[in-house]
Parts: structure tokens; C-alpha cells; sequence
């Protein structure tokens, strides 16, 4: 059966240059020409950190299609952000399997294949992934999307670990609610377009929580390089976007009250750490994500956040830590020590 | 009340709690080994490892103590001493 492919925000896949028993070693070239750059941010490109998961996955992907096994992205452990990747960096992706590839089935009961991916830039380290496989959960060809039912829901939905699903509207003890619109979310934060992946802000509590909602498009760029028979596998909305428009959200409450909306002049946001990320019922055009973000920890310019994002009332993804910081853009140009 | 109060802290729960913070193994942990110096702890791990303290052992690190955390042993010193003062 032919692999549908999977929708990218980058249009190309790391070229594997090695393959061992137990690992495959992949490359690829930070293209200057990245259609996310003028958005990610205007005035100082940085690659997106989920993009580093995506060339990840892309990597592990068609490293295990090569030795016949469809899998999907079930989880990410964990990701350390140790050094900005720049335009033009050429990355090297050294993937380790945890076990052997066989844990994914067909046979016998088909269990996650953990993989441990080291990032790294002529500059050193820029990253390491712990992800987490399994089996695909659309294996017939041609099934449809998942549509939600509403009767089984709350069998659905299960115990649901995180934060607190706060009413929207509904004021708190903990202080005042506060919105924004897209327009207000461009005087917070630096992501833009084609980046900036947060719609509408519709409770804030500064210093707290935060609920925003992101539409799915079939108009976004990761769909537009797909042929013309794509199949519905082909229409899920990539995982390391869901991650990067909850993180959206969960920068717009870590800087609320000390906005950033212009890297140049202030500070540039970067992903530190990303910890136990799990996916739940994929993401299709028309779905409306609704991201819950709470405020773990924050200490100067650092912050820990941790929540989820829901689709119709069900859990996509859960997010257990995200670390943010500000760091000032002079510590991060390269040839100067960083910061 | 959480049931650590009052209670002596395990060092070595303490140590195999930060090797895995740190994705490190235990052994690295020394009494002595300095976590920015010798483990690699930059600021965010730190506050990482504050968090999961904080989790953990239900006490509250005030931002002048986060100095403190400097080894296992600095570390096992401050968080013992809350302990016992709960």
C-alpha cells in the first residue's frame, strides 16, 4: 500500500545519509527561502523548534517505511532547544531506535517504538528529541476523518490530566478576564503570517491562564504541495503545527503583560523545552482548536506552561511542559557568546 | 499535608529525581558534581528542576533560594531543612 503523504509546512524531507540496525542518520539544508521566515520573525528568521520535530519525524518516517512499517508520531517525551537553528544551517539528525522496529507490528500486539534524535548545526548541538510512535490509527485506506459523537464523549474524554477546563466567559476569583483579537494578538507577540497560528484570545487572566482558538484551514501552506490524489491521511493537520499554535498561545500569557511584538527591538522568543507532549484525535481542515494554557512557574524572563488543546470538546493534544524564554536578540547572533 | 513533611528526605530518591530532570545518568549525579559546570544545567533546566522539586515535595522555593541549587548536596541541604521546618 503506497504511503500517503504527509502534510508539511516545509515541502522537502531530510535526505538519509546512513542507516544502521537501529538508527538512521538524516540531513537537510535550513533553506534561506523557508516560507515561515518573513513570519517566524520579521527581522530575525529563527526556525521554528516543531519544525526540528517535523524534519524529525519526516526522517524516522521514511527511514521506517523503508523497512516496511507505518507508524505515526504518538508522543513527544521530551525536546530541549539548546541553540537557535538560523537560515542556512545544515542539520544533521541522528535518530536511535529504542527498540527493534518490529515493536510496531503487523504482527503480534503492536506497541511504541521510542527514538532518541540529536539535533546538530555546524555551530553544535541545537537539539534532542525523545519522540514516541505507534501503529497508525487510520490503517484502512480511505476511512474518514473521525467525526465526534457527542453521546460518548464523556466516556471519550476519560480521566483528563492537566489544567482545569475553565469557562470562557465566566470571570474567576483570580482576577479580571481580559480578550484579544488578531489585530491585538499582533501587539503581543512576533509570530506573522504564515506563522502566526493563534486566531483569537478568549479569556486571559494575566500571570494564569489563557483560552484561544486557532481555525484549520484547508488554505494553509502545508497543503498546498499536495497531488492531486491525496488521501484523507493526507488532509490530517501536522502534529508539530498543533504544538507550535497551542505554544503560540501559551507565549501570548507568558509575555501578556510585557508584550514583544517586534523582535528587533526587544527580546526573541524561543522554545527552551518541550515535555510529554501527546496526541489524541488528529486534526482536520474545518476543526476550530481551542487551547487551554496555565502558567506552571515563571521567574524572570523564564516561564513553564503546561495544558491542551480540544477540538469539539475532545482532547487533540496535551502538552505537560513548555518552558519560554526571552532571551535579548544580541546574545543570539552567531559568533557571540550566548547568552 | 503532604506525607514527605516531617519526614527524612531521600537522597538518593533526590539524586535519580534530578538524573531524570537532567536526562543524565544517576551515576553523573555526584554529591559534588556541579550542575551548570560539570551536568550542563543551563537556566531553564534549573527552573525545571525547581518545578519538579516543587511538585514533588510540596514546598514552594522562594527566587533567592534558587541560587542554592547548585549539587545534590546543596540541594539535599536546602530541601531537608524546608522539610523539617514544615
Amino acid at each position: 500500500m503506497p504511503l500517503s503523504p504527509a502534510p508539511s509546512l516545509l515541502g522537502l524531507t531530510p535526505r538519509p545519509v546512513a542507516r544502521t540496525e537501529d538508527g538512521v542518520t538524516a540531513r537537510a539544508v535550513v533553506d534561506p527561502a523557508f516560507e515561515a521566515f518573513p513570519g517566524h520573525y520579521p527581522g530575525f528568521p529563527v526556525f521554528p523548534g516543531v519544525c526540528l520535530v517535523e524534519y524529525a519525524d519526516q526522517a524516522v518516517l521514511a527511514d521506517l517505511a523503508g523497512r516496511g512499517h507505518r507508524a505515526e508520531l504518538a508522543a513527544v517525551d521530551r525536546c530541549r532547544f539548546r541553540e537557535p537553528v538560523l537560515p542556512g544551517d545544515e542539520l544533521t539528525f541522528r535518530a536511535g531506535y529504542g527498540q527493534d522496529v518490529g515493536v510496531l507490528g503487523p504482527a503480534g500486539a503492536p506497541g511504541e517504538l521510542r527514538v532518541d534524535v540529536t539535533v546538530e548545526t555546524a555551530r553544535g548541538r541545537a537539539a534532542e528529541l525523545r519522540l514516541r510512535y505507534r501503529p497508525p490509527s487510520d490503517t484502512a485506506p480511505g476511512t474518514p476523518p473521525p467525526e465526534p459523537e457527542p453521546g460518548r464523549a464523556a466516556a471519550d474524554r476519560g480521566p483528563a490530566p492537566g489544567p482545569r477546563t475553565p469557562d470562557p466567559g465566566r470571570p474567576e476569583a483570580d482576577g479580571p478576564v481580559e480578550r484579544a483579537d488578531t489585530a491585538a494578538i499582533t501587539r503581543i507577540i512576533p509570530h506573522r503570517y504564515p506563522m502566526l497560528l493563534v486566531d483569537r484570545v478568549t479569556a486571559a487572566v494575566p500571570g494564569s491562564r489563557l483560552t484561544a482558538v486557532k481555525a484549520v484551514t484547508v488554505a494553509e501552506p502545508p497543503y498546498r504541495r499536495l497531488p492531486p490524489d491525496a488521501g484523507p491521511d493526507a488532509f490530517r493537520y501536522p502534529r508539530p503545527l498543533l504544538v507550535e499554535s497551542w505554544a503560540q498561545a501559551a507565549v501570548l500569557l507568558a509575555v501578556w503583560d510585557t508584550p514583544n511584538p517586534d523582535v528587533t527591538t526587544g527580546k526573541v522568543e524561543l522554545a527552551g523545552a518541550v515535555d510529554r507532549v501527546v496526541f489524541h484525535r488528529p486534526v482536520h481542515p474545518g476543526d476550530v482548536l481551542e487551547h487551554h494554557v496555565e502558567v506552571v512557574r515563571a521567574v524572570a524572563d523564564t516561564t513553564i506552561l503546561a495544558g491542551r488543546t480540544l477540538v469539539n470538546g475532545l482532547p487533540a493534544v496535551e502538552v505537560g511542559h513548555f518552558i519560554v524564554a526571552l532571551r535579548p536578540l544580541d546574545s543570539l547572533v552567531p559568533g557571540t557568546p550566548a547568552g | 499535608m503532604p506525607e514527605e513533611t516531617g519526614t527524612t528526605l531521600d537522597k538518593e530518591a533526590l539524586r535519580a529525581l534530578i538524573a531524570e530532570v537532567l536526562d543524565v545518568d544517576v551515576a553523573d549525579v555526584t554529591d559534588d558534581a556541579h550542575f551548570t559546570r560539570d551536568l550542563g544545567v543551563d537556566s531553564l533546566m534549573a527552573l525545571e528542576i525547581t518545578v519538579r522539586l516543587e511538585q514533588e515535595f510540596s514546598v514552594k522555593l522562594a527566587e533567592e533560594e534558587l541560587t542554592q541549587l547548585t549539587t545534590l548536596k546543596e540541594t539535599y541541604a536546602l530541601l531537608d531543612g524546608k522539610l523539617r521546618a514544615a
